[in-house]
């Protein structure tokens, strides 16, 4: 039977897999939500990019600037 | 037959030693058979930089043959930087070469009287002149090497300017960006007044079965070409590592006090580099992975920035460690370090340090000065890069040493300074989560090591059952569990160091954690092939657990380190900041207890020495042998 897409792993939550249909470039995982952008190496590999951009950051890095 | 060179440089004499076949068979080459030789010929409490302190080269027991992947070159001696065991590899093509020259070890003591180079070609060492290359960086003293033998295809192992300074941790360099990075290797050759060694195989290597070689290295090759991170690796090489680590909540941004390096979204990203950056792909001797970027900037401050590589760890080390966002500042850095030699691990750990002390106020601006050390500021982390090769300022005391860099800043300085073993942590890895994988790491025996102790399997959520047939006994899939680690460790500890035996690139093998890539069954095809030996992956795990244990006894012996040597850095005992993964922690007991458990199984009483009945049942019991 023909696959439906490439499967992933969530790098979020690593809970199961996910299927991103072929070509597609942004995919949410059914597990925790979260939307990352995808990248196909060839057309029947793909890999996770990183996050999908409009996502407000979580870091905390002005935090740790010199208070003076 | 493989054979061993000692080279005297003080009185520039060459003797040679055929390797005994037992021998080979226990200790194999590249990183066993080099640390049987340290353990040899290193005098008990030498001085690591003392010209009696053996610095060694070893191609591994499958380099220079039409194998996949072997490629790699170990080298070895007393590090500068811990005073314990030392030992970093490299790929390139001076491993093969090497043993196409005619040698599969070199033991090289004493002093050059004037900067020399080593000339190895048709079974001859040549001792040369290196005046015109002393000062120089690592690609123009390759180049100029090449223009003095008249050939540009030699193959040159060197030295820049930190290995001449003595920099604790200055790397032994090959081509663009091999590095036999950590321990401070580059430190031991300069103090030997040793800038480099050229070398140009022309020997042809005994072959017990060359036609069963053939055709095993055309089934290693399908078997690779077919695995499912072939086309990643292939085209982004170990670049994609970062995404993994960082998404995870598994990254060690500003010193490892956050684990999740936001900046990075569109912008540090394996892709950006690939768009922007990278010519073309090229390879390791006889690698179809063929995983290194060549890259050069074209427009910018940085234009004319040329070089091989980056990797993981320069794109995390000059990336997420220093609170750094532009791609071109991480090239920079990592042509800057290359051209120097010296390690990425240490360099931009104690970038990372220094800049975490000026955060907290404890390095002001007197002391700092010419540089303002905010995260991710460009012009310090590059300037501080030019100080530590040339010890001078902020930068030349961290050359130095770290702990002694700690007394000289004090203010508490020491606390945000991580460490294990002597060795600052390794700058890139933030594995407080993954139990298995920060065990084995902790207690490799040069110091916090990925290369020797990440099991990579134990984070990929896999099924009990797979990891059960990898392993051989249950392991818990979840990684922040520790159900079955220990001994999930100490499996990968001994299989790292039978890639590093046969000089054979770990991401050719299930290492990086891909099932179908090579294993033991794979080493053994090719050892039957090569040398007609009926060996078997269990006698292959033995010789790993051989190597592991005499590298532990050169550390029993060369240091009162035990059991606190085997901890990993006090900052993971601190709970991750941000999601994914926030609040995990390691939990210090519950680390005793698994160390406790490791101890066991290894054999080893609790302060982490081998016991005299392991070390015989393992045929060490005559260490120190000197049968080479």
């Amino acid at each position: 039977m023909q696959k439906e897409g490439y499967e992933l792993r969530c790098m979020r939550c690593l809970k199961g897999r996910v299927t991103v249909p072929w070509g597609q470039t942004e995919i949410q995982c059914p597990h925790c939500g979260q939307g990352w952008r995808i990248t196909w190496v060839t057309p029947t590999v793909a890999k996770i990019r990183g996050k999908v951009l409009s996502k407000e950051a979580e870091g905390g890095a002005s935090s740790l600037h010199r208070p003076f | 037959m493989e054979r061993v060179a000692y080279i005297d440089l003080s009185k520039r004499e060459v003797t040679t030693r055929e390797i005994p076949e037992d021998l080979l068979r226990k200790f194999l080459g590249g990183m066993g058979m080099n640390a049987y030789l340290l353990y040899n010929h290193c005098p008990p409490g030498v001085p690591a930089l003392d010209p009696r302190s053996p610095l060694i080269f070893g191609s591994g027991i499958l380099n220079g043959y039409m194998d996949i992947s072997a490629s790699r070159f170990q080298v070895s001696g007393k590090s500068p930087e811990t005073g314990l065991y030392g030992t970093a590899n490299a790929g390139g093509f001076f491993g093969p070469e090497m043993k196409l020259a005619g040698f599969q070890h070199l033991v090289i003591t004493g002093k050059a009287a004037q900067p020399t180079y080593l000339w190895i070609h048709d079974g001859r060492i040549d001792f040369r002149d290196a005046s015109r290359e002393w000062g120089k960086d690592t690609f123009e003293t390759q180049k100029l090497i090449m223009e003095d033998l008249a050939d540009p295809e030699v193959h040159i192992a060197c030295i820049g300017q930190a290995g001449e300074n003595l920099v604790r941790f200055a790397c032994v360099m090959q081509g663009l960006k091999r590095a036999a990075g950590r321990t401070g290797m580059g430190a031991l050759m300069g103090s030997k007044n040793l800038k480099a060694i050229a070398v140009k195989g022309t020997k042809t290597l005994d072959t017990h079965d060359p036609t069963a070689l053939l055709g095993t290295a055309q089934r290693h090759y399908r078997q690779i070409t077919k695995s499912k991170i072939f086309p990643v690796l292939s085209r982004y090489g170990t670049l994609t590592i970062f995404a993994l680590q960082n998404e995870g909540g598994q990254i060690a941004a500003y010193n490892n006090q956050l684990n999740y390096f936001a900046e990075a979204e569109g912008k540090l990203e394996d892709e950006v580099f690939d768009e922007k950056y990278r010519e073309k792909n090229v390879s390791c001797f006889a690698c179809p992975i063929h995983c290194t970027g060549r890259f050069k900037i074209d427009s910018g401050p940085y234009k004319g920035v040329f070089g091989e590589g980056p990797e993981y760890y320069y794109m995390s080390g000059f990336g997420a460690v220093v609170g750094n966002a532009d791609w071109e500042v991480v090239l920079a850095g990592g042509d800057l370090i290359n051209r120097y030699g010296l390690d990425v691990g240490s360099t931009t750990g104690y970038i990372g340090w220094l800049m975490e002390l000026w955060q907290r106020g404890i390095v002001d601006r007197e002391m700092a000065a010419p540089y303002t050390l905010e995260w991710g500021n460009a012009e310090a982390i590059l300037g501080l890069i030019h100080q530590m090769a040339k010890k001078q300022g902020l930068g030349g005391i961290v050359a130095e040493h770290g702990v002694w860099a700690a007394q000289v800043i004090g203010k508490g300085s020491e606390k945000y300074l991580h460490r294990g073993k002597n060795l600052i942590h390794e700058s890139a890895i933030n594995d407080r989560a993954a139990k298995g994988t920060c065990l084995g790491e902790a207690t490799t025996n040069r110091g916090f090591c990925h290369l020797r102790g990440r099991s990579s399997f134990e984070l990929f959520g896999m099924p009990e059952e797979v990891l059960t047939k990898i392993y051989g006994h249950p392991v818990d899939p979840n990684f922040q569990s520790w159900r079955g680690k220990p001994a999930m460790a100490i499996w990968t500890q001994h299989f790292t160091t039978i890639a590093d035996c046969l000089g054979t690139c770990k991401f050719a093998t299930m290492w990086p954690g891909s099932i179908t890539n090579m294993g033991y069954e794979n080493f053994c095809e090719t050892i039957r092939a090569i040398k007609g030996w009926d060996i078997t992956p269990k006698e292959l795990m033995e010789i790993g657990e051989r190597v592991w244990n005499l590298e532990r006894m050169f550390n029993v012996r060369e240091s009162s380190i035990r059991r606190e040597g085997d901890m990993p850095p006090e900052i993971f005992y601190q709970p991750n900041k941000l999601e994914p993964l926030k609040g995990v922690r390691m939990d210090r007991a519950e680390y005793e207890k698994a160390l406790d458990e490791y101890y066991d199984l290894r054999g080893w009483n609790r302060d982490g020495v081998p016991k005299t009945e392991t070390l015989e049942r393992l045929g060490l019991g005559e260490e120190p042998s000197r049968r080479v």
